[in-house]
């Protein structure tokens, strides 16, 4: 049974849904709500945003129930590949319009390549020299896309 | 003939060399994400529906239509030779299709898959066009209720017949909703839930969404299970099957095909949905149930040839009501949307170079996943030995770079990365992202259509119940929940899932 802290995982996915449900609740708390007939901006996400706090709510209590239900143990969380992988998603995206597309992809695949475990350091090279050259054939060989390879000149 | 006149016109414009080229590489790449394990259709799409803006609309969607069946084609091959499914859809193909392969069959197991998929990827096709103008006729009737009915019965559908819990799943739709309604209020002009990010307030794109929640965090849940992968080092065997076997799989091409059309037709539908109901027909009707999983031939042909009909006929509304019933769909709306064109019965008259254009496309791209996947099998086999490791990396380079250049927007990487981790956890919490999907399509749709109703009706609530077809669209959801949630049926249902 995957369970974080000893929560049931259905429990954990109703607070999830009923904080998203609450938060929308809360920052939807000054849009118009207006009239059946004359709908402000407000009205249909303030229903959804209800609907999904009640659900949640649901979801919540009856997931309580099976607390006992011990299943075969689930793998424990990917917390390197959500690291590196997500990590290197936003290097590239900080790096993209800074420093150009050849030092963004090096540091995504050199970044993301180490969510498995067993990588050796020439393998990443290899990769990061790999996805470069794929890039700039398809994007911007093949499809002529304007992105620059280098940091412009004089750019921050 | 009306239908011949139709498909004529279609195949005018498949037959033009870019619209072949353009089906090709669909159908190509579809196989080749088909075969690989760890990326499916919806990622892939979602992957390179960026690339597909400076097509021509009919051209962009030909190939996009293309990834999703070829990978009906492809999923059986890693099925049958690995027992690893290529594709969801293709997991109960693994049962007989991999004992045989052990057996030395693979050949005849591939072939019969192939001809079982060919066979059903042409009856869908006619089905598609013989279907769409007496449904789009019908549709165009449709005032504002009867389109809200629509989307919550399409919603309720879809729910309903997805995996796992069902209060998760409706909680999935309505999370999705309300993040459909981010962005600019279209009838008032106010900003919702931007946090003042300009980025936002053209609402939250469902390719940046999609990315995040199939690709990402499908690459992050990768991690969780170590890679072993077996390629079978058994020689292939023979691979055209003599006349037994040939007859033995016919029936249960047909009945896939049957079975898989009409399945493909409902929400939620699509092409898993028919291949596990084809298998459980197959092994209830076989004379000995027993052979089945030792290597039954009927048990590769039946759902090979579902998941191939139901890809295609889970156009069928899509094309005609402009409701998507699942994530590939729901993408297909998008990209139609983007190319300025908005889903409906109207499509049909106001574009039918690409209406008829796409869907006898559909018949020529049956046709060359056909002689893609028979004589070169070798080749995808070969595919197979590319291991995830070095693959996942390549994934990540076109997602990111697909993503920036939809608006040329580093925040949309971000949101992108920040929907990867919410997927993540959505994945390991038991929560299936495919109705969040559908929601974020339809929220907009939804809201507008409820607003326009009850203006019709002078804000009279009770329009919905009033109008005699939107009430039975809306009675027929109700009935379809209180169906799932009275006991028997879900332990039926629980059961079939189980199979």
């Amino acid at each position: 049974m995957s369970n974080i802290l000893g929560v049931p995982k259905d429990t954990a996915a109703g607070v999830l849904f009923m904080v998203v449900g609450a938060g929308a609740l809360a920052i939807g708390a000054d849009y118009r709500t207006g009239t059946l007939l004359h709908m402000g901006p407000g009205y249909f996400p303030r229903m959804m945003s209800a609907l999904l706090l009640f659900l949640g709510a649901v979801v919540a209590i009856l997931g309580l129930r099976h607390r006992r239900s011990i299943s075969e143990a689930a793998p424990p969380w990917s917390w390197r590949a959500i690291v590196t992988v997500l990590g290197g998603i936003v290097l590239f995206g900080f790096g993209l319009e800074r420093f150009g597309l050849v030092a963004s992809i090096t540091a995504l695949t050199l970044v993301s390549a180490y969510a498995e475990r067993k990588r050796g350091v020439i393998e990443a090279l290899v990769l990061a020299v790999s996805m470069n050259v794929i890039a700039w054939l398809v994007f911007v060989l093949g499809l002529g896309m304007p992105l620059a390879l280098w940091p412009e000149a004089g750019g921050s | 003939m009306e239908l011949i006149e139709h498909l004529g016109l279609g195949l005018e414009v498949a037959l033009t060399p870019a619209n072949l080229l353009y089906c090709f590489v669909g159908v190509v790449l579809g196989t080749l994400i088909g075969v690989l394990p760890g990326i499916g259709p919806v990622a892939t799409i979602s992957m390179l529906l960026p690339f597909t803006f400076h097509l021509p609309p009919t051209s962009a969607l030909i190939m996009l239509a293309g990834i999703y069946y070829g990978a009906q084609y492809g999923g059986s091959t890693s099925a049958i030779l690995v027992n690893l499914p290529g594709e969801a859809s293709s997991v109960v193909t693994c049962l007989d299709g991999y004992a045989m392969a052990r057996d030395g069959r693979a050949g005849h197991a591939l072939a019969i898959a192939a001809i079982g998929s060919f066979f059903a990827g042409c009856v869908a096709t006619l089905l598609l066009a013989a279907a769409a103008p007496p449904l789009a006729e019908f549709a165009v009737k449709f005032g504002a209720p009867e389109y809200f009915s629509l989307m919550v019965l399409g919603l309720v559908a879809a729910v309903v017949l997805a995996q796992g819990s069902l209060l998760k799943a409706v909680a999935m739709v309505v999370l999705g909703v309300l993040l459909g309604l981010v962005g600019m209020d279209t009838t008032t002009g106010d900003q919702r839930y931007t946090f003042g990010l300009p980025e936002l307030s053209d609402g939250l794109g469902f390719v940046v969404v999609a990315m995040g929640l199939f690709g990402f965090a499908g690459i992050i849940a990768s991690f969780d299970r170590p890679e072993d992968r077996e390629i079978l080092s058994r020689p292939l065997g023979r691979l055209l099957p003599g006349w037994k076997e040939l007859k033995q799989a016919s029936g249960a091409i047909l009945r896939g095909t049957g079975i898989g059309s009409l399945l493909g037709v409902l929400p939620g539908g699509g092409a898993m949905l028919g291949s596990f109901a084809s298998y459980m027909l197959e092994k209830r009707i076989a004379k000995d149930p027993s052979r089945f999983g030792k290597g039954a031939i009927e048990g590769v042909a039946g759902p090979e040839s579902a998941n191939n009909a139901g890809a295609q006929t889970s156009f069928i509304p899509m094309l005609t009501l402009g409701l998507p019933t699942n994530p590939v769909m729901a993408l297909m709306v998008g990209a139609m949307m983007i190319q300025g064109i908005q889903p409906g019965p109207q499509v049909m008259s106001s574009q039918p170079d690409l209406f008829w254009g796409m869907i006898a496309s559909m018949w020529v791209g049956n046709l060359m996943l056909v002689l893609l996947n028979l004589p070169m099998i070798g080749l995808w086999v070969k595919l197979l030995s590319v291991r995830y490791r070095l693959l996942y990396p390549a994934i990540l380079l076109f997602s990111v770079v697909g993503v920036y250049s939809l608006n040329s927007s580093v925040v949309e990487v971000f949101i992108a990365a920040g929907f990867g981790l919410l997927g993540y956890v959505l994945i390991r919490l038991g929560c299936e992202p495919a109705p969040l999907l559908l929601g974020l399509v339809l929220g907009p749709l939804l809201e507008d259509n409820f607003r326009r109703a009850l203006t019709i009706a002078r804000g009279d609530p009770t329009v919905f119940f009033t109008r005699p077809l939107s009430a039975g669209l809306l009675v027929a959801a109700i009935l379809l929940l209180l169906a799932v949630v009275a006991p028997n049926i879900r332990k039926a249902r629980d059961k079939a899932f189980q199979e």
